[in-house]
């Protein structure tokens, strides 16, 4: 009877323990960051949804979102990402399933809400659903970016540019036709986290409506776009006629 | 027939409890372990690119802890134990925030505005989270004069050294530049959710100018994404 108790107990505990794992060269305190960043997201209780995003995630809740990282993330590792810049990346011709951070994921002083964006952001890149060749994978890999448009211009007519380096964006690989890809995802899953999530700080709720701004800035479509603001009941407030 | 069947009972019921007790030992280790980071430098190895140890330098924790100032009384000395706290533990959603932090006194504004003048300008999250209780919390000109001040600022351009410009990913260069312009994106959003929300304090003739200057400071300031925010804020609210 113990034995069998012994098996049943270790079986369940090695099941939670197998759900993300981290390599042994992952520095201790970027470890115990990402797990109270998940711990976090993981405890989220929302009072309602938008339809993208009963959609794509389900209801706005821990419980939903832990399952889509744990579905689409099994192993953390670091690495050094694209020259370090990033706080984190996938790289789904090496291995579908695992995540790098980098050390600029503690090392940098960035909203909460900032470090799940890019890990939810990379995650949906981690998906198996509209893949690339390894021939064609560049900057762009699963649920593959779309060149920005030219010119890529705001809404007073500006070119849309990287303030760090005041490159333009037009032409690169840092835009989205569909709202299903990696920006238009994490826009629907923050937005909803603005809107529905019941024990959220203001400060979260606020990071996360600025934060899905941002993201969705990269939607380059027009209907998409406008399907979105729709579904945040933002359409009038963009100008859009609902 | 009848003994397996209280077997496998059995057998499901203590499953239930060892899964219980194991999700209660992970959760409540996970909880503990926010305030656990405090190690200023790890030994790094980096896979691909760099196989060397590098030493990791965490930007984002203030150098020193800041030391309750001596006029505080007790309450005032508490909440700002409290507030480092929260700033180093990079846990934005404590409930703290919310439960003790809506209704500061004046002396804890001031602490507040000497706190985010002393913080290094690449402490984006730490800035911005002063800039967000007190845009929350206006109480008079002096709270004013500090959200336009921080308009005032030359726009930081890069996480790692707000001074130099540097080369960029494009792919989530937009999460970088909300970053660096959290504190400015930050007292405009608690500005816009305070006059959503009809707060009296703009009905006063005075305030009413003194918003509209830092709505103008902020209009002007170098960077479109702050610009439109402030001009979305102006069309919204004409004052």
């Amino acid at each position: 009877m113990f034995k069998a108790l012994f098996i049943i107990g270790t079986a369940i505990a090695s099941s939670l323990a197998m759900a993300l794992s981290f390599d042994a060269d992952v520095p201790v305190t970027i470890k115990m960051q990402m797990e109270a960043d998940l711990a976090f997201i993981g405890g989220i209780q929302g009072s309602g949804q938008t339809a993208l995003h009963k959609e794509v995630f389900g209801d706005v809740s821990g419980i939903t979102y832990k399952k889509f990282f744990e579905s689409h993330i099994q192993t953390v590792g670091i690495s050094y990402c694209r020259n370090g810049l990033p706080v984190a990346c996938v790289f789904p011709t090496i291995n579908e399933n695992k995540l790098f951070l980098t050390q600029n994921f503690v090392k940098l002083s960035i909203p909460q809400t900032a470090r799940l964006m890019v890990i939810y952001h990379e995650s949906r890149h981690a998906e198996k659903e509209n893949k690339l060749l390894a021939k064609d994978i560049g900057f762009s890999p699963n649920w593959p970016h779309a060149n920005c448009p030219i010119p890529f211009l705001d809404n007073q007519g500006r070119d849309k540019t990287i303030m760090k380096s005041g490159e333009k964006l037009e032409g690169l690989p840092a835009c989205d036709t569909s709202a299903y890809g990696s920006y238009g995802s994490s826009t629907i899953l923050f937005k909803n986290l603005s809107k529905f999530c019941r024990n959220c700080s203001d400060k979260i709720k606020m990071d996360a409506d600025m934060f899905a701004s941002d993201q969705l800035s990269r939607i380059s479509d027009a209907g998409s776009l406008k399907s979105m603001l729709v579904d945040f009941n933002e359409a009038r407030l963009e100008g859009y006629a609902e | 027939m009848r003994n397996n069947s209280v077997v496998l009972k059995i057998l499901f019921f203590t499953g239930v409890l060892l899964l219980g007790a194991l999700l209660f030992f992970k959760y409540s280790h996970r909880g503990t372990s926010t305030n656990a980071v405090e190690k200023n430098e790890v030994a790094v190895s980096l896979k691909d690119n760099k196989s060397e140890v590098q030493p990791l330098t965490i930007l984002s924790e203030p150098k020193e802890v800041e030391k309750a100032p001596a006029q505080f009384n007790s309450e005032e000395q508490r909440k700002w134990g409290m507030i480092q706290e929260i700033m180093k533990s990079k846990n934005d959603n404590d409930p703290r925030l919310d439960k003790e932090f809506r209704d500061m006194t004046l002396a804890f504004h001031a602490e507040l505005f000497h706190q985010y003048q002393t913080l290094p300008m690449e402490s984006r999250n730490e800035r911005g989270l002063i800039a967000f209780l007190i845009a929350r919390d206006i109480k008079n000109s002096q709270d004013m004069e500090f959200l336009k001040s921080i308009y005032n600022e030359k726009p930081c351009m890069s996480l790692n050294d707000c001074t130099t410009t540097s080369e960029s990913d494009p792919h989530l260069a937009g999460i970088d530049q909300t970053s660096v312009n959290y504190p400015q994106l930050a007292a405009l959003y608690q500005i816009e959710k305070q006059l959503n929300s009809g707060n009296k304090i703009f009905e006063s003739n005075d305030f009413k100018d003194q918003l509209r200057q830092v709505l103008a400071h902020a209009s002007q300031f170098p960077v479109p994404m702050v610009q439109k925010k402030a001009d979305a804020i102006k069309a919204a609210h004409p004052l």
